[in-house]
């Protein structure tokens, strides 16, 4: 069942300048299946899919992606995070690979999204298991 | 016709969101109330969806009802199940 | 159709106060009719829900929806809006996501 929610949520990032969707829903179906796995098997099984380094190092460079896609549109000569008037490909409007900056935008958004989601679970579920006097 | 229906299913979904409102606010057990809050976001989905909102709609289903009832079964996990 | 759930549900709760009657539930009635007063009156005076005529349908989403394609490439007017014509309230969105990890992570780790 996890694979076909990874792809649903990996095509509605990826048309999310085509059809409903986008960057925040579809990262937030793919960290939720990410999180299922860990409901279904146990804690261990799901925090081997992906380690705390790699979900920070995820989360970090979907935001400095976004930033850095708006800094390379003041680099190529236009206004900070702009998409025509700094130059990106256009293609034809309704294909795949279309709209410039919204595509990368949306893509880092996902990533952010989705290792966010995953990082917030795993550190509430073994936030305090150390210092077990909490309660 | 079909917009008497369409009028009746969105009042049925109204009453039904404030139906569900009132009663995570009493239920006095916390997994009960997650889950009710779980079905009160899916209700609030099929509303956005009934307004038009297919982006608004696929947020709210995805984070009001999937991830919020993930985290909030986690906090209780973690502490008592009865306030 | 609104107001009638109003009416219902501050019956409801009307009638939960009114059996177990004291001094200071007597001022919370008074209190809560008067601010469900003023609420159901400023609801009243909004313009009707999904009118043509409301005064948010003024040319800046006509703009949107006659250039949009043309300009951003994108068919879907809702990510031309939000990644490209307002994609600096985007980026503060995300900044409001990375914020609140950061201060889950700083306030759950245990070291």
């Amino acid at each position: 069942m996890v694979p076909f929610i990874q792809v649903y949520g990996i095509y509605i990032i990826l048309h999310g300048h085509l059809s409903p969707g986008g960057g925040f829903s579809g990262g937030a179906i793919f960290g939720a299946s990410l999180v299922l796995i860990a409901l279904s098997f146990n804690l261990e099984v799901g925090a081997r899919q992906i380690s705390h380094a790699t979900a920070s190092v995820l989360e970090s460079g979907g935001a400095l992606g976004f930033i850095i896609t708006g800094l390379v549109a003041v680099a190529l000569g236009g206004n900070y995070l702009a998409n025509q008037a700094a130059g990106f490909p256009m293609g034809e409007a309704g294909e795949l690979f279309s709209a410039g900056a919204i595509f990368i935008i949306t893509a880092f958004l996902g990533i952010k999204v989705a290792s966010t989601i995953v990082t917030l679970f795993y550190n509430i579920i073994e936030g305090d298991d150390k210092s077990g006097d909490a309660h | 016709m079909i917009e008497i229906l369409t009028e009746i299913l969105n009042a049925l979904l109204l009453l039904f969101l404030v139906v569900c409102a009132i009663a995570v606010a009493q239920i006095r057990d916390m997994l009960s109330a997650v889950i009710v809050f779980a079905s009160f976001g899916l209700i609030m989905a099929i509303v956005w969806q009934q307004l038009s909102a297919p982006d608004v709609a696929m947020v709210e289903a995805a984070l009001g009802t999937g991830v919020t009832t993930l985290l909030l079964i986690a906090a209780i996990s973690k502490t008592r199940r009865t306030e | 159709m609104e107001d009638i759930l109003f009416i219902i549900i501050a019956a409801i709760f009307a009638m939960r106060y009114l059996l177990r009657l004291q001094a200071r539930g007597v001022f919370t009635i008074l209190l809560v009719g008067l601010i469900g007063f003023f609420f159901s009156f400023t609801v009243a005076e909004m313009p009707p829900f999904g009118d043509p005529n409301n005064p948010v349908f003024n040319e800046i989403p006509a703009r949107y929806m006659e250039a949009g394609v043309a300009e951003t490439g994108a068919v879907n007017i809702v990510s031309s809006v939000i990644i490209d014509y307002r994609a600096f309230d985007t980026l503060g969105e995300a900044t409001v996501l990375f914020v609140a990890i950061a201060a889950v992570i700083a306030t759950l780790k245990s070291h």
